[in-house]
């Protein structure tokens, strides 16, 4: 594709400007910063500022554009959504790149519309198309706000954009890490990209939710998501140390209870030992009851909704005593739940929790 | 050759790219053909473009690529070993799939998450490197990784992925690697990563000793003398000549690259003008000393 010309008088500028442009920038008008920037990301000639011969040009031009003055910058918020809009499919792919990591940078809010139509209209189902796209979604999710929405909605479902969607979805609203979940691990586990899955739940668990916060994501997941998806959540979150024994001694009282008495009630038959397991590895040990339970003891309307291997299933329920599995704590164990405590819960009449020493399990 | 007329120059910093060329060809670092077209290059530039532009503007047009024209033309190739590139934090985030399998947004705070993922082991080279090293020109420059294994021990963090160690030294070695590396652009606080290259990939490609028309009309560069391979940084602690440096071909970022994250950068940049005119005196000594010779 053949560049643009400017046809432009050489700039005025000083020679100081050359080895230091941040002054002769700070110093553009809208208009003479709008002319710079448009022959700078179209013809790539960036004059006064001199790339070093070393970087990549717009991550120097980034970092030189963040330092302006906030006048500038002010500036820089219009011209660049201008600019943005401007591109049409006949231009530079690169120009669209380059404008894109300034907008993301600079968080330009108003290039929200303009960087919308870009991924809906303007850019074709090709390698270079895709790149574009992915870029611009990864700038909306910068700068988006709900009217972009149905932007990651509509993308979400494709494996190329799913990771960057999701992750801009729960940014505009944490729900949607619970609702959008089982959609992503079908389309991953189809993939086998199990792989990609975790990469997705760590910058979820790892990088944006404070451990204290887990909760507000994995209470609506097993309260909502079907027990196949949010058992192979949990059981992931096992396994990469997200869900682990901290986490169950960070929470409260009321919190640990109700998560495990929801994940036990809507757990499947089949899925009790993997239950059993993957809470084990978070430090809570699940032993069958010391006797029988008569099924007068459950209450009907709750309905079976677990079950566990035939040694350990009373009736149709399962009964489980969960304590902290930590053999080293005090010897006299403090109950911190009793069962008429759980209310409702009443497939687990022995259920009872240690507090565990904390000193060793800060040590831990 | 060399007594053509210089273009004028109302700035001194391009009287030194112009040195450091005439250097060049004194040196016979440049074929002599490369060194017509590039004059012929800037004549027919100067003739039929804007008489107002200034001499920098017309060495960056003339060398602005595409096509590429005067890039890796040195006529020195060093002996094939490994070779590291020092890149800033910011850089390095183009070299990781953050988009697509991270779901991560282009924002400010892109490269501090980066940074975050890398000392948490939690960037696994076999699947999130991508793209190729190289700089906005054709091609990169490298350091002999034997110049800057020295300045710290590492730690593995995982399969070719390292820190410093140990790790309260890791600013320090960040200060001392931009000052080697004569890095003018870095400034305070900003983090570096080194990429290393093996042997094998680097056999494959072409690397040569830098020559001016390799290097940004305003830069800290020195190039090769006739007796070695390599052009060589301004460390900007002494304002000496500081590391060997080479320019290589565009290379695929894969999980066979070794990346320690080094630490940040504390402490200012020097006065530029201090290191300006070191470099013009240092420039100038050496065409003196050539002319001598």
């Amino acid at each position: 594709m053949a560049r643009k010309t400017s046809g432009t008088k050489s700039r005025k500028y000083q020679p100081s400007d050359l080895v230091d442009p941040r002054p002769w920038i700070n110093r553009q008008s809208y208009a003479g910063l709008k002319e710079w920037l448009r022959e700078a990301t179209q013809q790539r000639i960036y004059l006064p500022v001199v790339i070093p011969h070393n970087v990549m040009p717009i991550a120097y031009l980034t970092q030189l554009l963040i330092q302006s003055e906030p006048q500038t910058k002010t500036h820089l918020r219009i011209i660049i959504p201008e600019l943005i809009r401007e591109w049409g499919a006949n231009d530079e792919p690169q120009s669209l790149d380059d404008l894109l990591i300034l907008c993301g940078n600079l968080n330009c809010n108003e290039a929200e519309n303009a960087i919308g139509r870009i991924i809906t209209e303007k850019l074709p189902d090709n390698e270079v198309g895709t790149r574009l796209r992915l870029r611009a979604l990864s700038v909306l999710q910068e700068i988006g706000t709900d009217r972009s929405l149905h932007i990651f909605k509509r993308y979400i479902g494709d494996r190329q954009y799913a990771a960057l969607c999701y992750r801009s979805l729960y940014l505009l609203n944490m729900n949607h890490a619970v609702t959008e979940l089982e959609g992503m691990m079908k389309l991953y586990r189809h993939q086998n990209a199990d792989d990609a899955l975790e990469d997705i739940l760590k910058i979820l668990f790892k990088y944006t939710l404070k451990m204290q916060q887990y909760i507000c994501v994995l209470q609506p997941l097993v309260d909502q998501a079907p027990p196949e998806t949010f058992v192979d959540a949990l059981e992931l979150l096992s396994t990469m140390n997200i869900m682990n024994r901290a986490f169950f001694r960070e929470l409260p009282t009321i919190s640990r209870v109700e998560l495990i008495a929801q994940i036990m009630k809507r757990g499947t038959a089949d899925q009790a030992e993997r239950i059993s397991m993957m809470l084990g590895n978070c430090g809570l040990k699940v032993v069958p009851p010391p006797g029988p339970i008569g099924p007068e003891s459950l209450d009907e309307t709750e309905g079976p909704a677990t079950s566990a291997p035939a040694s350990e299933i009373v009736g149709s329920e399962l009964q489980f005593m969960l304590e902290f599995n930590d053999q080293t704590s005090s010897p006299e164990p403090v109950p911190l739940i009793t069962t008429a405590e759980l209310g409702k819960h009443k497939f687990w009449p022995y259920y009872r929790l240690f507090e565990p020493d904390v000193e060793s399990v800060l040590e831990d | 050759m060399t007594n053509k007329p210089k273009p004028p120059t109302s700035n001194p910093r391009g009287n030194i790219w112009w040195d450091n060329l005439e250097f060049d060809v004194s040196q016979e670092n440049l074929p002599a053909e490369t060194y017509k077209e590039f004059l012929e290059a800037i004549g027919q530039y100067i003739k039929t473009k804007n008489q107002d532009e200034r001499p920098v503007e017309v060495i960056v047009k003339a060398l602005g690529e595409p096509p590429v024209l005067f890039a890796l033309k040195g006529n020195r190739a060093p002996e094939t070993e490994p070779l590291s590139r020092v890149v800033d934090a910011g850089s390095f985030t183009y070299n990781v799939k953050y988009e697509e399998l991270f779901g991560l947004g282009t924002g400010a705070k892109l490269a501090d998450t980066i940074w975050d993922l890398f000392k948490n082991g939690d960037i696994v080279p076999q699947r999130h490197f991508q793209g190729k090293l190289r700089s906005g020109r054709n091609f990169f420059w490298g350091t002999p990784t034997r110049t800057l294994e020295p300045l710290c021990d590492t730690q593995e963090i995982r399969k070719n992925e390292y820190a410093v160690h140990p790790p309260e030294k890791a600013d320090d070695v960040a200060t001392e690697m931009r000052n080697l590396l004569g890095l003018s652009h870095i400034a305070e606080g900003v983090g570096l990563y080194r990429i290393d290259i093996p042997v094998e990939i680097l056999e494959q490609v072409k690397i040569c000793a830098p020559t001016t028309l390799d290097s940004s009309p305003l830069c800290v560069f020195l190039p090769a003398d006739k007796t070695t391979r390599y052009g060589w940084t301004l460390n900007l602690t002494n304002l000496q000549p500081g590391a060997e440096e080479v320019v290589v071909e565009p290379i695929d970022f894969t999980a066979d690259f070794k990346v320690t994250q080094i630490g940040f950068v504390r402490g200012p940049l020097p006065n530029s003008e201090e290191v300006w005119n070191a470099l013009e005196t240092i420039v100038k000594d050496r065409l003196a000393k050539q002319e001598v010779d």
